[in-house]
């Protein structure tokens, strides 16, 4: 075991007290269980997190006419 | 390796283009074959580019269609996963050298700037819609993944 020093919000810190004192826990296994669920987590792969996101916005907006356009470099610049 | 590929903007903003299904699909298609090797390699440049780009409402003759991002926070959302790939920085160095790229290939600024990058962080390809005058410059492969679709 180690010990380590973090700095928290006192609001935050006040209302995790008191909800992990009503389910009958310490701060500490608090913190622990929120790690272990963090670090056992499968990482997100920003490949697939950007798939989805332009997947779901595409349903969002529906049919829409098709038609070529593109931006050149300099309109990528333009203020 | 994905390290290797070089993203630019032009590719990333087709995988948000419901303007063009194809092309989407396509971009889309070449995107998962960069995943699960390492992750691909862009600068904060591209990054900038790639906000302004998602934000930018769509030309279509004398008319402006709605960008390809609804929303400040959708774009955001996007360039954010974008920055968890392997960004590499634009040292001074690397801008020195894109002076000479400049020169030497007549290309424009910031393609210089992207090739100076990519050559500095040892990439051997750049995804890209914009393909320069010739395939191969400075040993770095530009591969247009839209060039059928």
């Amino acid at each position: 075991m180690k010990n380590k020093t973090f700095r928290l919000r006192s609001e935050l810190l006040r209302r995790a007290e008191r909800r992990a004192a009503a389910e009958d826990r310490s701060l500490n296994e608090l913190v622990e269980s929120l790690l272990e669920s963090y670090v056992s987590a499968p990482a997100r792969d920003p490949i697939e997190a950007m798939l989805a996101q332009a997947e779901r916005l595409a349903g969002e907006r529906g049919p829409v006419e098709p038609f070529e356009w593109t931006f050149t470099r300099d309109e990528l610049h333009e203020r | 390796m994905s390290a290797e590929t070089f993203v630019d903007t032009s590719f990333l903003l087709r995988l948000y283009d419901v303007y063009q299904p194809a092309k989407r699909q396509a971009a889309s298609e070449r995107w998962r074959k960069e995943a699960g090797d390492g992750l691909p390699t862009l600068s904060p440049a591209i990054l900038g580019e790639l906000y302004a780009g998602l934000m930018r409402p769509i030309p279509r003759g004398a008319e402006r269609l709605p960008p390809l991002m609804p929303t400040h926070a959708e774009a955001a959302r996007a360039v954010e996963e974008a920055a968890r790939l392997r960004v590499v920085a634009v040292r001074r160095e690397t801008v020195l050298e894109a002076l000479r790229l400049r020169e030497r290939h007549r290309l424009g600024w910031w393609d210089a700037v992207h090739l100076a990058t990519a050559c500095a962080a040892g990439c051997r390809r750049i995804l890209t819609e914009d393909m320069p005058s010739a395939p191969v410059l400075e040993g770095v492969t530009y591969e247009n993944p839209f060039a059928r679709a």
